[in-house]
């Protein structure tokens, strides 16, 4: 994932996290009933079975909302980490690196003659 | 218009019928005084139970608006007015009241119908009538949705029972849908017969044509009823309701958070703990990437601890490692995933075996082989096996998998190399045999007696024997590099060949060890043959040349693998050694004692007499013809 769509995707998430947490306090609020049935007229015919779709189903939605939201974010950090993880670069060590090649060349020969022995007549 | 012919082209025309009850239609809009009261919609459609649906189109209903809409038996019965028709079929039925008209009773008789128990043979003639019809249109749905089964329908009666049964259940089915279909489909089309009168287009929409060519738009109003305003009761009582439910949503609401906070939490911490252990055990140098754990289904991270990328070939082990979370220890585990298809993870100990070098030396006198030389475990962390630190489970793993490809490029070698007394003794040995000295290379399980036996007192051959399995780990890795080196170069030479010729290992040590003592051998030759006989003759080795390197390469990573691999180009090089024996003023022989397969020897000999004429320059591969020949230079030039 790139960088872009990873904030991308953090925004949307923030967003309608924080939707669905003012949803929640909207819907959790004693007076709203009231006041909606002061200004609609359908308030007054507010059946049960409204009042419960209203209170369990929107509550509810809001709340899986929410926590998909936050597990959304859990992916993001975990993307992100893999992402790291998975980015590292082999670091370059030129000091390491380097071959005294004569050196080798000489502790080689020097191995060989202690296996085979030398050559001579 | 013949009511059967017309029925059949209309079940050939039109394979769907719509599925509203025509009759109703019928009564509907033809009788006036019958207005369409809810009372009356239910008679109709449990009516409809008992008649089935008939097919209704639209082609018919134009040619004829006062006649029936199908050819129904049931066309007579459908022109009557319900509250003549519904009574009729109670009497038929001998029925009390409507509501005694069951669907299951009407299934019933439908059934022992079908069956030609014609119970009701000796009634009334409509009774009789009215059974067919049943028949047929139980026969309709079929056509509609499975015109195979309608045409297996009648030899399927008389076939063995479950077919029967099934079809009778899936007529009964068939029914039932139809039915539901039939009851939505007037209840769609009283609401927008009711919704045309405000909102025409909505309500016109989703009236069939039927319904629109029969009923004049917006012709059925309604009213609403208010309800009773609210007294103060009712109004506190739903109020307390409400908060009630309020209430209880919100407590859902907060179970439900505080489940899901702890398990989120706990899977942040498992998260949390598996990261850090990653980020501390996991360096840069390490070859990760994203796998799905075949065994857990789960996303995870692999490890690659094989050589592949080093550029080796070896393909029985792609030494591929998954991290794995353990959730009951809490911690990160690497485990090694086989390269078949199969879950079968290679078991800790197939894998652990190390490679041990093994001198023997032969005893002259007694002619057997005493143990001189074991080479060593270097690096004694290996043993002790470690689940908690990653990094050095990979050190192990990388270990295993480089020593269990070095037997297995060994084994491959070996078995060109068998004229040349390379053996194998089981699938863990490789033998070495040369003259006075036997070499093992076997693979050892690497535990306690592995252990043990490096404590024991070193013997003279053990860093020979160190120097020799090093020296193949080298070798091996060059060869590695050689793969590598032809990947990165440009596609020229891309054609992917593995010839015997590359791979080298035992061949090069073999091919040292053979040369020296054919370079002993052929000493004595000459010693015998030249330096014996000639008198003031002399014999010496000439200095290796060492051969310009050719390899030049612009590319950086390509340059330092050609300096890398011209390291072992000594050793690598076919042996080959030039001796010259000088016969004083008689001139020089050369001897050249080279090798085509690093194993074999090729001796060269160049005979120049005293003035520096090359007399003689021909090649032996027989000791015993280099003999002759030196015999016959000695006898017939220099003496």
């Amino acid at each position: 994932m790139s960088n872009q769509v990873l904030l991308d995707k953090l925004d949307r998430t923030t967003e309608s996290l924080s939707q669905a947490l003012a949803q929640l306090v909207k819907l959790s609020s004693i007076d709203r009933a009231s006041a909606d049935s002061d200004g609609d007229n359908d308030g007054t015919t507010d059946s049960i079975t409204s009042v419960a779709t209203n209170g369990v189903m929107m509550v509810h939605a809001h709340t899986t909302q929410l926590i998909r939201g936050v597990q959304d974010l859990l992916v993001i950090t975990r993307a992100i980490r893999e992402t790291w993880v998975l980015g590292q670069i082999p670091k370059k060590n030129g000091d390491e690196d380097a071959i005294d090649y004569e050196k080798c060349e000489r502790l080689l020969e020097k191995a060989m003659d202690d296996f085979f022995g030398p050559v001579a007549l | 218009m013949e009511p059967d012919d017309g029925h059949n082209s209309l079940n050939q025309d039109n394979g769907i019928p719509i599925v509203l009850d025509p009759n109703l239609i019928n009564l509907r809009s033809r009788a006036a005084s019958a207005t369409v009261t809810t009372n009356g919609t239910t008679a109709d459609s449990s009516e409809d139970s008992g008649s089935q649906q008939s097919v209704s189109s639209a082609p018919i209903q134009q040619n004829s608006e006062e006649h029936s809409l199908v050819s129904n038996p049931y066309e007579t019965y459908g022109r009557m007015p319900l509250q003549k028709l519904i009574p009729l079929i109670l009497q038929m039925r001998n029925a009390s009241s409507f509501s005694e008209l069951t669907e299951e009773d009407l299934l019933r008789d439908i059934e022992r119908e079908e069956k030609g128990i014609l119970t009701t043979g000796l009634d009334v003639e409509g009774d009789i009538e009215m059974g067919d019809a049943d028949e047929e249109s139980d026969l309709k749905p079929q056509e509609i949705t499975d015109d195979d089964s309608n045409a297996r329908l009648k030899p399927n009666n008389d076939s063995a029972i479950p077919q029967e049964e099934f079809n009778q259940m899936k007529r009964e089915v068939l029914e039932h849908i139809n039915l539901a279909l039939n009851e939505s489909s007037l209840s769609l089309e009283f609401i927008s017969l009711l919704l045309s009168s405000v909102r025409p287009s909505v309500g016109v929409g989703s009236m069939s044509p039927f319904l629109k060519r029969s009923v004049p738009t917006a012709s059925l109003n309604a009213d609403k009823v208010e309800l009773p305003p609210k007294n103060k009761t009712e109004t506190l009582t739903l109020a307390v309701i409400n908060r009630g439910w309020k209430l209880r949503s919100l407590e859902d609401s907060k179970a439900l958070l505080k489940e899901n906070y702890a398990k989120l939490q706990k899977s942040l911490e498992v998260e949390h703990a598996h990261w850090a252990m990653i980020s501390q055990h996991i360096s840069s140098t390490d070859v990760v990437f994203k796998m799905r754990d075949r065994q857990t289904g789960k996303r995870s991270l692999a490890v690659k601890y094989g050589y592949e990328d080093s550029g080796s070939l070896y393909k029985q082990d792609r030494g591929v490692a998954v991290l794995r979370h353990n959730m009951d220890l809490n911690k990160l585990e690497l485990v090694p995933i086989s390269n078949s298809k199969e879950e079968v993870h290679i078991t800790a100990n197939s894998v652990e075996r190390f490679m041990r070098v093994h001198i023997y030396t032969k005893i002259e006198e007694e002619d057997d082989y005493i143990l001189s030389g074991e080479s060593s475990i270097d690096d004694q962390s290996l043993l002790q096996p470690c689940h908690d630190d990653i990094s050095r489970q990979i050190a192990r793993l990388k270990f295993f998998i480089f020593e269990r490809e070095l037997m297995y490029q060994l084994k491959k070698e070996a078995v060109s190399l068998m004229p040349y007394g390379v053996n194998f003794e089981n699938e863990n040995k490789v033998v070495l045999e040369s003259p006075g000295e036997r070499i093992e290379f076997e693979m050892v399980p690497l535990d306690d007696s592995a252990l043990l036996s490096t404590h024991e007192p070193r013997r003279v051959n053990d860093k020979r024997a160190n120097i020799i399995l090093i020296l193949l780990r080298m070798l091996l890795v060059v060869i590695h590099k050689k793969q590598l080196r032809r990947g990165l170069k440009p596609a020229t030479s891309k054609h992917k060949y593995r010839a015997d010729g590359d791979l080298l290992l035992l061949r090069p040590v073999l091919g040292r060890i053979r040369h020296r003592n054919y370079l002993q051998v052929v000493k004595r030759v000459v010693t015998e043959c030249v330096l014996n006989i000639v008198p003031g003759s002399s014999i010496e080795l000439l200095p290796q040349r060492s051969e310009p390197d050719t390899l030049h390469a612009r590319e950086a990573n390509i340059a330092s693998l050609n300096k890398q691999i011209g390291l072992f180009d000594k050793i690598l090089r076919m042996p080959r050694s030039e001796l010259r024996t000088s016969l004083g003023a008689k001139g020089v022989i050369d001897l050249t004692l080279k090798s085509s397969n690093y194993c074999n020897a090729i001796i060269q000999v160049i005979y120049a007499d005293s003035a520096g004429k090359t007399v003689f320059d021909t090649v032996f591969t027989e000791l015993k013809e280099l003999e002759e020949f030196l015999h016959f230079i000695v006898s017939e030039y220099v003496l």
